[in-house]
């Protein structure tokens, strides 16, 4: 009697920590070359040695992609790279696309965190290089053939969003992409930041561009807040396929709960050092709720067509004191 | 300061043109230009007075674009009236028998150091293959060739004595920016506005190039950089592409 197996937790995609371990040995047989190339290159043009170093671990990653479908790494950790609804074999193109950025991480090392990072955060672990080769590392044994509608399903199948009482929590990479498209029919906050970058640009006032820094700010929170009030998303938000509910109500979120929201989000949306702590709160809280979410009471969720997964075990008591979900996504349904 | 990183706007098809202009504009950089272009900006190594800066020198002098030969059709070493003399690197032996056409042509392919080159090349590859595109391969190579040769033109209109190189494909890459902004005003760019807020954010094209235009007004004097070739170009890429639109949307008619 042979016990079933558990499937594996990111069903065809590749596990990273075996994609880790392929990337250690690719970069160590890559540079092998590129250590040659550079070695013979000519002494006298420093930038032009690193080019062919970088032009030789192109070339190792492309030879490996095209004719195999795996770089050696990949092969002794039994995956492989698949192009989107491409055939059995990655295309040049695709190769070359995904290839390029590899490279330049391997060679300077100085994107390796931001790669690492692509990677993880990435529900299906597709980095920034998987994105823009339109490819999708997988098992051995996994599918011949992969779609993006596949990525689509894969990812509802096997990393569901965490199911809340109003409907799936929305990730980080879902947000992200809402944060990215927020300025879009906000013409306010768009006349602001081009003034804030017209005078980093041709004024010499540091007093000034941090007035004008703040000032875009306090737009963003009174943008953000009237938008949310009024209708429980913004057009990022829209876009990404999102919603704002209140976690109490599952309604549309008060002004004074928008208001809190908002003047927490802000400096951490756009003040360098708070933005990667916001970044891994969302990662790593149970249902994606920042900070500004716990200041607002608020829960962003997924309207799209997406099946979410199990529910997030709630507290009894505090079950005990949620009223019955609404039906509709508006304040007096709730009452 | 803007600074765009990608944009939304899918090809529809390869753009060989484009990618090949950048392989040919690193290629000559790494390969043909002077090793010290490679050691950092020509303007550190002039101090050091050594024959490899001086033979380089040398060699830009005869590969680069100089308004005041170019207004008076004889190079600096047949010393034209009307040049400006304390521009002229001394001891350094001009160049003789150096062809005018073929500098203008050459200038637009030289670039002062990594950065110069990366930049460049950077915005040529977010803007440039949509440009492509739109006009089809063999009139994008003739229209990055025509917006070069307008910016320097334009530069040496705007300094006409300046016996300085002018060098770099940031002319013809502003003409190409100035098409793409006509023919695509509302694409979305992602774009990096680094200071005290740190946005990334989708941006319209017309907003990300307008302030690029804009700022080219407020470039300081001491960074030497050609600020009218970017305004002349930009300025004959727009152009190119209104009438482009205007012929398009007449034959269709």
């Amino acid at each position: 009697m042979v016990a079933a197996r558990p499937p594996p937790p990111l069903g065809p995609a590749a596990p990273a920590g075996r994609r880790a371990i392929a990337r250690i040995v690719d970069f160590v047989l890559a540079w092998i070359p590129a250590f040659v190339v550079m070695v013979l290159g000519p002494d006298d043009r420093p930038v032009a040695v690193m080019f062919l170093g970088w032009v030789a671990i192109v070339v190792y990653e492309v030879m490996f992609l095209t004719l195999l479908g795996a770089t050696p790494g990949k092969l002794l950790t039994g995956l492989r790279v698949l192009e989107l609804e491409g055939s059995k074999r990655v295309s040049l193109r695709a190769a070359l696309a995904r290839s390029v950025e590899l490279a330049l991480v391997s060679l300077t090392l100085v994107f390796v965190p931001a790669m690492i990072g692509s990677v993880l955060m990435s529900p299906l672990r597709r980095g920034f290089h998987d994105r823009h080769g339109h490819t999708f590392v997988t098992r051995r044994d996994g599918p011949e053939r992969v779609t993006q509608a596949d990525l689509v399903q894969f990812e509802q199948l096997f990393q569901p969003p965490p199911n809340t009482r109003f409907g799936p929590a929305a990730n980080l990479d879902t947000r992200r992409r809402a944060r990215a498209h927020r300025l879009e029919r906000a013409p306010w906050l768009l006349a602001g930041l081009v003034l804030v970058v017209a005078v980093l640009q041709f004024g010499q006032s540091g007093l000034l561009l941090a007035g004008l820094s703040a000032l875009w700010l306090v737009v963003f929170i009174v943008d953000e807040s009237l938008r949310v009030a009024r209708s429980g998303t913004t057009p990022g938000h829209e876009i990404a396929g999102m919603r704002i509910v209140d976690t109490r109500t599952g309604a549309i979120p008060s002004r004074g709960r928008s208001v809190a929201r908002a003047a927490v989000l802000a400096p951490m949306l756009y003040i360098p050092p708070f933005q990667a702590v916001l970044a891994f709160w969302v990662t790593v809280h149970p249902t994606h709720r920042g900070p500004h979410d716990l200041a607002g009471a608020t829960q962003v969720i997924r309207v799209d067509a997406v099946t979410p997964g199990p529910a997030v075990a709630v507290p009894a008591a505090a079950q005990r004191r949620l009223p019955p979900p609404p039906t509709a996504l508006s304040r007096r349904s709730t009452g | 300061m803007a600074l765009p990183v990608l944009d939304l706007l899918a090809a529809r098809r390869f753009a060989w043109v484009n990618h090949a202009l950048i392989a040919i504009n690193v290629v000559i950089f790494l390969f043909l230009q002077p090793p010290v272009f490679q050691g950092g900006e020509m303007d550190t190594a002039f101090d050091e007075g050594s024959e490899v800066v001086e033979s380089a020198v040398v060699w830009i002098h005869r590969y680069a674009a100089i308004p005041c030969e170019i207004s008076s059709f004889d190079t600096l070493a047949e010393k034209p009236s009307g040049c400006d003399a304390n521009d002229i690197v001394a001891p350094v032996a001009l160049p003789q028998n150096k062809s005018i056409l073929v500098s203008l042509a050459a200038s637009l392919f030289l670039h002062g150091g990594l950065l110069h080159l990366l930049g460049n090349m950077f915005f040529l590859w977010i803007f440039g293959n949509n440009v492509e595109d739109r006009i089809g391969s063999a009139t994008y190579l003739a229209f990055y060739l025509v917006a070069g040769l307008v910016s320097t033109l334009g530069h040496v209109a705007w300094d006409v004595g300046s016996s300085v190189p002018v060098i770099g494909a940031s002319g013809a890459v502003s003409g190409v920016m100035g098409a793409y902004v006509v023919f695509h005003p509302r694409a979305k760019v992602l774009t990096l506005i680094p200071g005290w807020i740190f946005p990334v954010v989708y941006l319209p094209s017309v907003v990300v190039l307008g302030l690029y235009f804009a700022s080219q007004f407020f470039t300081p004097e001491v960074s030497r950089v050609a600020w009218v070739a970017h305004v002349a170009g930009m300025v004959a890429g727009a152009g190119f592409a209104l009438i482009w639109r205007s012929v398009a949307s007449l034959a269709s008619k």
